[in-house]
């Protein structure tokens, strides 16, 4: 495979959220290659890409979520290729606290399985209490916390004071519009790591948790 | 100069001119509970507290506005939505109530039938009779545009735009007529400007050709029955979409979140007033120093010749910003806000 002309066509396929364009590469690359070559030298560098123009303002939320839209069915297309890599046995879980709007949680998730990380969808407007129990339940090594407003940004403080009190280790990675904003808050709240946008979630999970794919 | 009213003040700004200082608002939706001795579930109950708390704001900031605004999840309750108080934060809306299946017979709905949006009518009355002529009330909207994340939920919605430009056309114009007619309400009431709140028409959130295919249109039936407008982007950058805004006849645009006013008020000179230049979220940690350093910035970027208010950028101040802080700003403004504005803020060097 040519990954600087994969990245390329990948790149362009997901920023115009061309799922027909998407499902045609892959289809050309299977033959050829293995699913980590595709994921880790194709999918994934396109996916940081399609991110970090995100992040210099030049492409739209629309052709990002139209990017995370196209690489789920990448992935989904992928799944079945068999494994050539060991998984590693890193727990990662995602949720919204306090808020129904679930578009960045979605985007996270549709890079992470992109890039090959076993997620654990815990689900949106959960509670401090009801979240830290679910991600105690799960054994959870690794939980990303999305937020919209400023209120469910804060009670992260209380998922963290509540894991710790529990005696857990648990590394929290919080995103979300009060993040970007506060480029301190993640602190503030005794968070691990923020994540400014999706293309951030994999690298940040693999420093926090170790190779999950 | 004359110490003028703040309708006055807000006014001479309007016109591009410069009045005897800036204008400017802080849109603290919430702090009057606490100066009420109230929760903020028991705050927004009534709205004769929301009223009294917007009067002791009023008093304690000597700014030049009140608002009506309760919280944006009652337009979602005219659709079938839910609101979920807090005693941290604003009400917001439970989970999405339509489906792409409920929108080929969605109907506009009649504001004053909707609870929510009663409440609110009666803030803005009773402000109006305790203010009306001295300051200015506003009232706000949800854009037709952006009430579809609260509708259906963000995702839902940017697929709809996508895959259904049809479908998202027919809600876009269901939405305009509703806002149209929520806005006209709240001009009969005694709003003397309507916010409307269209986060999602700024570039950052929708490419400039899926906007004004989509959204645009719904903005302009919404302007031609509803004036004076004010957009907010929600701290969302407005210059890009600025050209196709101001098409619509808006009498001003909120700046987003670092964005540049000096820039945003070239491109609008002219044609709107622009409104902005502070943060809320990193608000809450300023010094005295740091509110001095901000509103310095801000007059100096953008106040020279009329046709700037200072204020907030996403519209709703957290609770969690102290009231000293806000009482800094508005010390701050009536000190470098003033007219002629000081050759040292606007060079710096």
């Amino acid at each position: 495979m040519d990954a600087a002309l994969a990245i390329h066509v990948f790149q362009r396929a997901l920023t115009m959220g061309d799922r027909e364009a998407v499902v045609r590469l892959v289809a050309e690359l299977v033959p050829h290659e293995t699913r980590e070559n595709i994921i880790d030298l194709a999918l994934v560098p396109a996916l940081e890409r399609v991110g970090h123009l995100w992040e210099e303002g030049r492409i739209s939320l629309v052709e990002l979520y139209g990017a995370g839209r196209a690489a789920e069915v990448a992935t989904e297309l992928l799944e079945p290729l068999p494994r050539t890599r060991q998984a590693g046995d890193a727990r990662v879980a995602i949720a919204v606290l306090e808020d129904q709007h679930v578009l960045g949680k979605r985007l996270v998730a549709a890079h992470l399985r992109a890039g090959g990380v076993a997620l654990l969808d815990l689900g949106v407007g959960l509670s401090a209490p009801v979240l830290v129990a679910q991600a105690l339940e799960a054994r959870v090594d690794v939980l990303l916390v999305s937020t919209l407003m400023l209120r469910g940004a804060l009670k992260v403080h209380d998922v963290v004071r509540r894991l710790r009190d529990a005696g857990s280790a648990m590394r929290v990675v919080v995103g979300g519009a009060p993040f970007r904003l506060d480029p301190e808050l993640y602190l503030e709240v005794g968070a691990d790591a923020c994540g400014r946008s999706a293309g951030d979630a994999l690298a940040l999970v693999h420093r926090l948790g170790g190779r999950c794919a | 100069m004359t110490t003028l009213t703040s309708c006055e003040r807000v006014g001479t700004a309007l016109s591009q001119r410069e009045g005897d200082r800036v204008p400017f608002f802080l849109p603290a939706t919430m702090h009057g509970a606490a100066q009420l001795g109230l929760t903020l579930p028991e705050y927004f109950a009534r709205p004769e507290r929301v009223a009294e708390g917007q009067l002791a704001m009023l008093a304690l900031l000597g700014h030049d506005f009140v608002t009506s605004f309760h919280h944006a999840a009652g337009e979602v309750v005219a659709f079938g939505g839910t609101v979920e108080v807090h005693e941290d934060g604003p009400p917001t809306p439970g989970a999405p109530p339509l489906r792409e299946q409920d929108l080929a017979g969605l109907a506009p709905p009649v504001p004053e039938e909707v609870a929510p949006l009663r409440a609110s009518l009666e803030t803005l009355r009773l402000l109006r009779a305790r203010v009306g002529g001295r300051v200015d009330v506003l009232g706000a909207v949800i854009g037709p545009f952006s009430l579809p994340a609260m509708q259906l939920g963000l995702g839902p919605w940017l697929d709809l735009l996508v895959e259904q430009p049809a479908l998202a056309e027919r809600l876009v114009a269901v939405n305009a007529e509703f806002a149209a007619r929520w806005g006209a309400a709240q001009l009969r009431a005694g709003a003397t400007a309507i916010v409307v709140a269209e986060p999602l028409a700024s570039t950052q959130m929708t490419p400039a050709g899926l906007y004004r295919r989509l959204g645009l249109p719904g903005l302009r039936a919404l302007a031609a029955r509803v004036a004076p407008l004010v957009l907010s982007l929600a701290s969302a950058p407005a210059i890009r979409a600025a050209p196709d805004l101001l098409s619509a006849g808006p009498a001003g645009i909120v700046a987003g979140s670092g964005e540049s006013l000096a820039a945003l008020k070239a491109t609008c000179r002219g044609q709107a007033t622009v409104l902005g230049g502070l943060d809320g979220i990193s608000m809450r940690h300023w010094t005295p120093a740091e509110c001095d350093r901000r509103v310095r910035l801000a007059v100096g970027a953008a106040a020279r010749g009329g046709g700037f208010v200072l204020t907030e950028h996403h519209g709703e101040i957290p609770v969690q910003v102290p009231l000293a802080v806000l009482q800094e700003v508005a010390e701050a403004v009536r000190h470098h806000g003033r007219y002629p504005v000081a050759p040292e803020l606007t060079d710096p060097a």
